[in-house]
């Protein structure tokens, strides 16, 4: 999101203000032997990665490119994250973001803002966060602004490459034209039966405007923009053990614009449902996930089925792991149904305990039908990226 | 000829009292008031803080997935400098994860709104002080640095 094109954004910012300072004092405040605080505590964060990558080889349709030089290797729908052939790439995936809070003294209420800067959107700077929250209570958490949206298990931390375990997402699931809202979500978290439990409800809006991911399916020169409405879901999670699984279900109206000379507005409202389902074990030595997705967007053109595997393994700082991610179209019209997978091989290695490095190797197969009209073919991707969070 | 150490065992009242000691001490080292090696970590809470917790509910605690106790009142976390032995201690055989791996975990909780890590303080005795005085305050020391002043709830 550009800042000067969201004024949306201030009313929910002034919302949660008003909240905070409406809600009375927390009773549980800390005994008085504890240092006293100041009564605003400020924090300020941030992350960067850094990546290069090369495609290595692949097939080519001209008649399908978009305008960009294939083979080609999308490591990020969303924000039009695409390795071009020819030379080492720093764009696609590099990215710097900050993130300043502040918060009560006891932690209850609170404000956040985070700037992203990306490569693939040759250095703009973009307010991608900016919430109010409140802790109601050691349970319920309130969050009023701009977040994004918890689709998968890594949707909302993609940005962070140093808590993710690859280079890039797989796009087979984390390939959307929507990945923030405008909204509010309320998070419960407790223990159910020996298990840590987290439900989560949110509601919202959104439009994308030039959204990357129509620039792969339209062109790289087209504008398109989208919108989802009517935002409403909710995330359970459980976990134990380093034993996790997760189940998201989202509705929203979808909405897009391809603009130009004879600009007719937005298309006609479209119902999309999203299920997701993941199971992830990280304790020790292991790590390992399973993530289903399936979309039902049978007004619109279809159904879209994904899903993703990944097994790794801690030796001292290294981590090797393998991963394995397929995304099949069934679609209204089946001479136009995609579908593509990616394996990928990646080595992680912890330099500090805020800094890594990664090497990952992907192969890109096109499952397309025949007449699938955007980009298609297959490709390798060599990608290097260095992550750090600060 | 039978060696004179190796005779008395075969006395039934002294073995009977021998397996009675080492059965003690088996059990003894099974309880939190044992005593343990002086490098070992234990994980504190306040002694007026009676909720049933146990290591699980700790990785709970130091990975963010959980705020309260099971009573509801805020968990009140502390921690060691991310550079001590303590917390290197604690990360791996408390948690069972590297420094790095908590890192990175505390770096989703941080950029994703889920919350706040613990507040660092150090060294040992300040913790334990800490811990001591606030009823919601959990933390964890030295072996060698226990005493009376707090409950040992995990090592």
């Amino acid at each position: 999101m550009t800042i000067r094109k969201r004024s949306l954004l201030f009313p929910f910012l002034l919302a949660s203000l008003l909240a905070l300072a409406a809600l009375p004092a927390h009773s549980q405040t800390p005994a008085p032997s504890i240092p006293p605080s100041p009564a605003l505590e400020f924090s300020a964060s941030g992350f960067l990665t850094a990546t290069a990558g090369k495609v290595l080889g692949g097939t080519h349709d001209a008649a399908t490119d978009g305008g960009y030089r294939c083979p080609c290797f999308i490591s990020d729908y969303a924000q039009a994250g695409v390795y071009e052939t020819g030379r080492l790439r720093a764009g696609p995936d590099s990215r710097l973001g900050v993130q300043g809070s502040v918060m009560s003294a006891d932690r209850r209420y609170g404000a956040t803002a985070q700037l992203v800067s990306r490569g693939a959107a040759g250095g703009a700077v973009n307010l991608e966060w900016a919430y109010g929250v409140v802790e109601l209570n050691s349970r319920l958490t309130l969050q009023v602004g701009r977040k994004r949206l918890p689709l998968f298990a890594y949707s909302e931390v993609q940005d962070v490459g140093l808590a993710l375990p690859w280079t890039h997402l797989p796009s087979q699931l984390y390939g959307w034209e929507i990945v923030n809202y405008n909204g509010a979500n309320l998070l419960y978290r407790d223990t159910w039966l020996g298990w840590a439990t987290a439900l989560n409800v949110f509601s919202g809006s959104e439009t994308s405007r030039n959204a990357g991911y129509w620039k792969i399916y339209n062109g790289k020169r087209s504008r398109t923009d989208a919108r989802w409405t009517d935002i409403l879901g909710t995330e359970a999670k459980v976990s134990r053990s380093g034993f996790e699984a997760r189940y998201v279900y989202m509705q929203s109206n979808t909405q897009n614009r391809l603009m130009g000379e004879d600009d007719s507005g937005f298309s006609e409202r479209k119902r999309q449902r999203i299920h997701g389902v993941s199971f992830g074990y990280d304790q020790d030595n292991w790590l390992a996930r399973a993530e289903l997705l399936w979309i039902d967007r049978t007004a619109d053109y279809g159904r879209d089925y994904a899903q993703l595997y990944m097994l790794g393994y801690r030796i001292g700082r290294f981590t090797p792991l393998v991963s394995f991610s397929n995304y099949k179209q069934k679609n209204n019209d089946p001479t136009i149904a995609e579908a593509h997978h990616t394996a990928s091989a990646v080595l992680r290695y912890d330099l500090t305990n805020t800094s890594a490095v990664k090497v990952q190797f992907d192969v890109w197969r096109d499952r397309s039908a025949t007449d699938f009209p955007a980009m298609r073919g297959n490709s390798r991707l060599l990608t290097v990226s260095y992550d750090r969070v600060f | 000829m039978k060696s004179a150490l190796a005779q008395p065992l075969r006395q039934p009242v002294l073995r009977r009292t021998l397996l009675r000691l080492a059965a003690l001490a088996l059990a003894s080292a099974a309880t939190l008031g044992a005593p343990c090696h002086a490098d070992d970590i234990v994980v504190i809470v306040n002694k007026d803080n009676l909720n049933k917790v146990d290591r699980e509910f700790v990785i709970r605690v130091y990975t963010g997935s959980i705020r309260g106790w099971p009573d509801g009142s805020p968990v009140f976390a502390l921690d060691q400098p991310e550079d001590s032995e303590a917390r290197q201690l604690f990360a791996t055989t408390i948690l069972g994860k590297s420094v790095a791996n908590l890192r990175a975990i505390w770096s989703q909780n941080i950029f994703t709104g889920r919350g706040m890590p613990p507040k660092v303080t150090s060294p040992d005795s300040e913790m334990k002080t800490l811990v001591a005085t606030n009823r919601n305050a959990i933390g964890y020391i030295r072996a060698s640095q226990l005493d009376a002043s707090v409950r040992v709830i995990a090592r």
